[in-house]
């Protein structure tokens, strides 16, 4: 969670909600062309050049939240007719997670290094005699750097002792550990699908709020409004404390009920059952030659070894993460019941995609979106009791090395074997760098996504520290 | 000591719309400003679409940024 993009939160969950609220009323084919314009002649500020911008922006971000990709519509569709197909769409998720808005991105400058008004145009010009290239002149009174020249090396900023040379990163690519942001002809950022490993890292990165993931928010409140069957959710370990200091795990499983989901069932019961499932698989796959095993519970450490690291991927576990080994448990005892998993997670959409047993992803900030279109206050819910039925270690899963402690306590004590936790996508690199060469030095690796584990997720509604204090203390219930 | 009753929405819509930044922002406070502040949590003060919502010494603040709310709060206390 990003709390310094409050402006960019605010206006999402403004759209989750104005969704979620139509689709609850009934009205959303009827009602979402008008909302643009509605919701711009409420705001006070602007924020794009003019209203047809912004209408436009606001109109790809619609377009997202109902789940659409740019390939399912042209630049005539309405939005209306978008929630006729979003609503149509079988419930599967988008196997693209992800999506840079064309219309929204500012196009950020992208050459490395540029010279600002601090240039004095000094006698010595250290900027040029130090540039390997000759890239840099002179021009009006201003050093000037000849692009086709530059090789981007830092010499010149380095040098400068006014330093009126300054480094420019765009903030998607600088904030994409999968180097999966690019150019487009027009200098637009795009997202390469096949490389991106749905982290979410670009989302808060970018100050224009243009990357946005694709939700289920109209899909799933249509499930639970018209479906007959049993409606699961599947409540992932990191949900203690995400819907503010009153509302209890009771409460929260009252406030899912009342939604019109038929049965609540934490995950955290599923992860003590795959902790046991990897431990019995590490001790066999040791046995059977292999050199370590790493975890394959976080989608987007799974999906940076398939594509940055091919040649380790044998090495990853065949055990299921908790949401499939839970989801498959519930598919086998009732095909036709619908399941929902609901976490912190934007890279288990794309999990789910790849799974015949998941029918719909919801992030925590979607979920509270729902609940406030319709109008279910969960703080004011008096239940005691649990979620539902767990222990600690299954719910240590939500803090990274929580999967490494459970797989520890399923182990023998003489077992041998050792751990090697990899936490957030930098570390999760160095360590895959480390195996690739055989010094990874452990028998498990544990790999994470995000900094600091499930809890610090970039579907999560409260800051990290708060989350770490009070999963320690659910854990010791 | 002048202390301030602050009363903190932390109803479903308001903590959508940011009450987590606001409790966060006391953090902000000077030392002995945090100790003149008396915190309490609601679970609705009643006015969902205007969030976040709170209440300082009785009188209801609505669309409460981090910013206003300690702006509010050391114009109260003095800046010391």
């Amino acid at each position: 969670m990003a709390s310094n993009n409050s402006e960019m939160i605010r206006i999402r969950r403004e759209l989750y909600t104005a969704v979620a609220n139509m689709t609850w009323r009934g009205r959303l084919i009827e009602e979402i062309d008008d909302y643009p314009d509605n919701l711009i002649a409420e705001l006070t500020t602007r924020y794009r050049c003019c209203e047809h911008k912004e209408k436009a922006v606001l109109k790809e971000r619609l377009r997202v939240i109902l789940g659409l990709t740019p390939y399912e519509v042209n630049k005539h569709t309405t939005l209306g007719t978008m929630a006729k197909i979003a609503l149509q769409k079988a419930t599967r998720p988008n196997s693209c997670t992800i999506e840079m808005l064309a219309v929204a991105c500012d196009r950020c400058p992208f050459e490395k290094y540029v010279i600002t008004d601090a240039c004095r145009n000094c006698i010595a010009h250290h900027c040029c005699v130090v540039c390997p290239k000759d890239a840099i002149t002179i021009v009006h009174n201003r050093a000037y750097i000849d692009r086709n020249r530059c090789v981007e090396c830092g010499l010149c900023e380095r040098n400068c002792p006014f330093r009126a040379i300054i480094q420019v990163t765009r903030p998607c690519e600088q904030a994409c550990a999968a180097k999966a942001i690019t150019r487009d002809q027009k200098n637009a950022a795009i997202i390469d699908c096949e490389t991106c490993v749905n982290c979410a890292a670009c989302i808060p990165s970018c100050p224009f709020g243009s990357i946005a993931d694709y939700t289920q928010i109209a899909q799933v409140v249509t499930m639970l409004k018209e479906s007959p069957q049993a409606k699961h959710a599947l409540i992932a370990p990191s949900f203690v404390g995400q819907f503010g200091p009153k509302a209890t795990p009771g409460g929260l499983r009252a406030a899912l009920l009342e939604l019109g989901f038929t049965a609540v069932h934490e995950v955290a019961k599923s992860a003590d059952e795959v902790a046991s499932l990897e431990a019995q698989e590490i001790q066999e796959r040791l046995a059977s030659g292999a050199d370590f095993v790493t975890s394959s519970c976080c989608p987007s450490f799974v999906a940076t070894i398939k594509s940055q690291y091919p040649d380790l991927v044998d090495r990853i576990s065949h055990t299921p993460s908790p949401m499939a080994h839970q989801a498959a448990q519930l598919k086998a005892l009732d095909p036709q019941a619908i399941i929902v998993f609901i976490g912190p997670c934007i890279a288990k959409k794309n999990e789910a995609a790849g799974l015949r047993t998941v029918d719909a992803v919801l992030t925590f900030e979607e979920l509270g979106c729902i609940f406030v279109a319709k109008e279910i206050n969960i703080a004011a819910i008096t239940e005691e009791g649990e979620l539902d039925q767990a222990n600690s270690l299954g719910r240590g899963f939500a803090k990274v090395g929580g999967l490494s402690r459970a797989v520890m306590a399923k182990l023998d004590e003489n077992s041998g074997i050792t751990m090697r936790v990899a936490n957030g996508i930098e570390e999760a690199q160095t360590a895959l760098k480390d195996a690739k060469a055989g010094r990874l030095g452990a028998s498990f690796l544990e790999g994470m996504a995000c900094e600091g584990g499930c809890i610090a997720g970039p579907g999560t509604l409260i800051k990290r520290v708060v989350a770490e204090k009070l999963l320690e203390r659910y854990c010791q219930r | 000591m002048k202390t301030i009753a602050l009363e903190f929405c932390v109803g479903t819509a308001c903590h959508m719309k940011g009450s987590p930044d606001l409790v966060a922002s006391l953090e902000t406070l000077s030392p002995w400003q945090r100790k003149s502040v008396e915190l309490r949590y609601t679970h609705c003060l009643g006015n969902c679409g205007a969030g976040p919502n709170v209440k300082v010494n009785g009188v209801l603040m609505s669309r409460v940024t981090p910013e206003s709310l300690v702006r509010t709060i050391s114009k109260y206390l003095g800046q010391g």
